[in-house]
């Protein structure tokens, strides 16, 4: 059944009036007690009265209105002269006996359509909506922390204009930085690291929201000084092709201590409209070919571990970037659309798409883009507004490396896949626009918190709540696993579903120290672990490692 | 750019080109052979614009069927911040 949203025109009446006086002191129910007609077809909304509206009639000065419109008005703002807005429903099968019935209610002035309004989307050059701190809040970024979700331990390369490492710190933000490994266009170009401020360290910045302690590599591929058509810094699609061969060997290559095998690659570029490419069908076409050689080469770093994201683009309706040449359906071309890479779209801090984003489907894979991430907010200072699909994707790699310091990536264990790790981010996303996956916010909105959630699972301090279960034995330094709610979930449904009890599986688990247990101690051990494991909620079949003490005993 | 499969070791600039007929500044030098798929033994390389009609004849006839291309090499440009 749907509703439609109407808005009535009451006349005066003393309870109405103090409602309206009530409602605008801030009492959200204000409506209650008032005074009005009963309908069959019509349900108020009981939090909703609006302020007197002056009664408004014509004026007797008809030969004044040329000069005054206002002139010609005769206004009364007394309190029984006044009308008051309410509001409410109608069932769609209603609607003319509505109209029957409130056309015979004589204190209704009038009805009207209360129609769904919405803001104007953020577009190129609107203000920025929220700031970096925001964006820190909306990903749960303290929680993270807590939980060691920091980038420690992982390489993100930022393949863009190149970054400014004093800029960056001198804004409050220290990642390492890696020279050694970083790459740069050209021999003579200024070293990585040292690069005048431009687009790459803003989105240097924005990776730090999340992964503050990670280790970044700045690859230098876009420079200001390059002829594009559109007179922007850029570069030509073989100098990627050459950045990503450097990046190829510094995944496969060894890692130093302190590090993870985990590589995430930012990539805030791409094409802005197809007049710069060979046309679809052609053999050496990109945006469409996934055999051209940077599809190519980014499906051999993702499958030798990486995890790339890329900016779904600019050219989004209803304000795209003037470089698109007004070109604003299926606009995520070539590798920004390739099924080995996470393509990212802006949603401003009110989690609104921005106006200016891409939507899908991409050209490469039709479900892009993937996620959506912050973008349009108050954050490096490079720019007055961090913005641009440029931003957002920042973001994304952000979280993404640190989710790696919580699960690194291991070849050999295919739950730390780059697509494992995608799946990971799109299942726990929020979703935004209609129900379910769609083209302008991919799964929805990027959600650090319900990350951790999924990362970082409570531990159970056994000992220290129940010292006299270790008094044979250190049971928690000598069964971790009994620490984690996961292992105990599972283990207790594994053990139900082969027709065992809980508390044989428990002692099998104890093996011959269960023997040093009595009887009431095993009973109560079960039926702690049982309901630890009932609540716990996570679907990770890995039990944890490193999710903090368990506690000792002594 | 163009792609080409090469077993064994990595081939150099000086194996490219005589192997496909190029001349030394028909080939981009700096942009070498890269491995884009060493799965498959692929490989590009990038070669000068001129020489492309040439050479599109020339492998053409050849019937070199383990080279393919042009591909083509876009200008790419930031995607922020974005201009009205």
């Amino acid at each position: 059944m749907t509703e439609r949203r109407i808005i009535l025109e009451m006349a005066y009446n003393e309870s109405l009036a103090e409602a309206s006086a009530a409602f605008a002191a801030g009492e959200s129910a204000a409506l209650e007690a008032a005074a009005l007609p009963s309908f069959d077809t019509f349900s108020y909304d009981d939090t909703y009265v609006s302020e007197p509206l002056p009664n408004i009639q014509a004026g007797t000065h008809p030969e004044n209105e040329l000069f005054d419109p206002m002139a010609n008005l005769a206004v009364d703002d007394s309190p029984a002269a006044s009308t008051y807005l309410v509001r409410g429903t109608v069932a769609d099968e209603d609607m003319a006996a509505f109209e029957t019935e409130v056309n015979r209610k004589r204190s209704v002035v009038g009805y009207y359509s209360d129609v769904e309004i919405a803001n104007f989307a953020v577009c190129p050059g609107s203000p920025a909506v929220g700031n970096d701190q925001t964006v820190e809040q909306l990903l749960c970024v303290p929680r993270m922390r807590q939980c060691d979700m920091d980038g420690e331990g992982v390489l993100v390369a930022i393949v863009d204009t190149g970054i400014n490492l004093a800029y960056l710190n001198a804004h409050g933000k220290t990642p390492n930085f890696d020279a050694a490994r970083s790459w740069k266009w050209d021999g003579a170009a200024p070293a990585p690291g040292s690069i005048p401020v431009d687009h790459g360290t803003m989105v240097a910045y924005d990776v730090c929201i999340a992964a503050p302690k990670c280790t970044i590599l700045d690859i230098a591929l876009l420079h200001g000084f390059f002829p594009t058509p559109s007179g922007f810094a850029g570069a030509f699609l073989s100098d990627a092709v050459r950045a990503y061969r450097h990046l190829l060997d510094v995944m496969n290559a060894p890692r130093r201590p302190g590090e993870n095998r985990s590589l995430v690659v930012n990539n805030s570029w791409g094409m802005f409209t197809t007049d710069w490419d060979f046309p679809v069908g052609h053999p050496g076409n990109y945006s469409d070919n996934p055999n051209h050689p940077f599809n190519r080469i980014v499906a051999t770093l993702e499958r030798a571990g990486a995890d790339i994201i890329f900016a779904a683009g600019n050219c989004g309706a209803p304000c795209p970037d003037g470089r698109c040449n007004g070109v604003t359906t299926q606009t995520i071309y070539g590798a920004n659309s390739s099924p080995h890479v996470m393509s990212v779209a802006g949603v401003d801090t009110t989690k609104t798409r921005v106006g200016y984003s891409s939507t899908g489907p991409g050209h490469l894979e039709a479900r892009k883009p993937d996620i959506s991430g912050y973008t349009h907010f108050r954050g490096s200072g490079v720019y007055a507004a961090d913005g641009g699909t440029s931003a957002a994707a920042p973001v994304v790699s952000g979280v993404v490396a640190a989710i790696r310091s919580k699960r690194p990536y291991d070849s050999a264990d295919s739950t730390t896949s780059p697509a494992a790790i995608r799946h990971l981010v799109a299942s726990t996303a929020e979703d935004l626009g209609p129900t379910g996956y769609d083209f302008q916010h991919g799964y929805g909105v990027i959600n650090g918190c319900a990350l951790v959630d999924r990362l970082c699972r409570p531990v159970i301090d056994i000992c220290s709540r129940y010292p006299w279960l270790c008094r044979y034995f250190d049971i928690c330094r000598r069964y971790p696993q009994l620490c984690d709610s996961i292992w105990l979930r599972r283990t207790i449904g594994a053990s139900a579903a082969a027709g065992e009890t809980a508390s044989m599986a428990l002692s099998e688990a104890l093996g011959s120290d269960a023997a040093s247990l009595s009887a009431e101690e095993i009973a109560f051990l079960m039926g702690f672990v049982t309901a630890q494991g009932a609540t716990a909620a996570d679907e990770d079949p890995k039990p944890a490692k490193d999710d903090g003490g368990c506690g000792c005993c002594g | 750019m163009y792609t080409f499969t090469w077993d064994g070791e990595p081939p150099t600039v000086a194996d490219v080109c005589e192997r496909y007929g190029l001349s030394p500044d028909e080939i981009d030098a700096e942009f070498g052979v890269i491995a884009i798929d060493p799965q498959d033994n692929l490989y590009t390389i990038l070669v000068n614009r001129d020489a492309v009609q040439r050479l599109d004849q020339t492998w053409e006839t050849a019937a070199d069927d383990d080279i393919t291309g042009p591909f083509s090499n876009p200008p790419i440009s930031p995607f922020g911040p974005p201009e009205p």
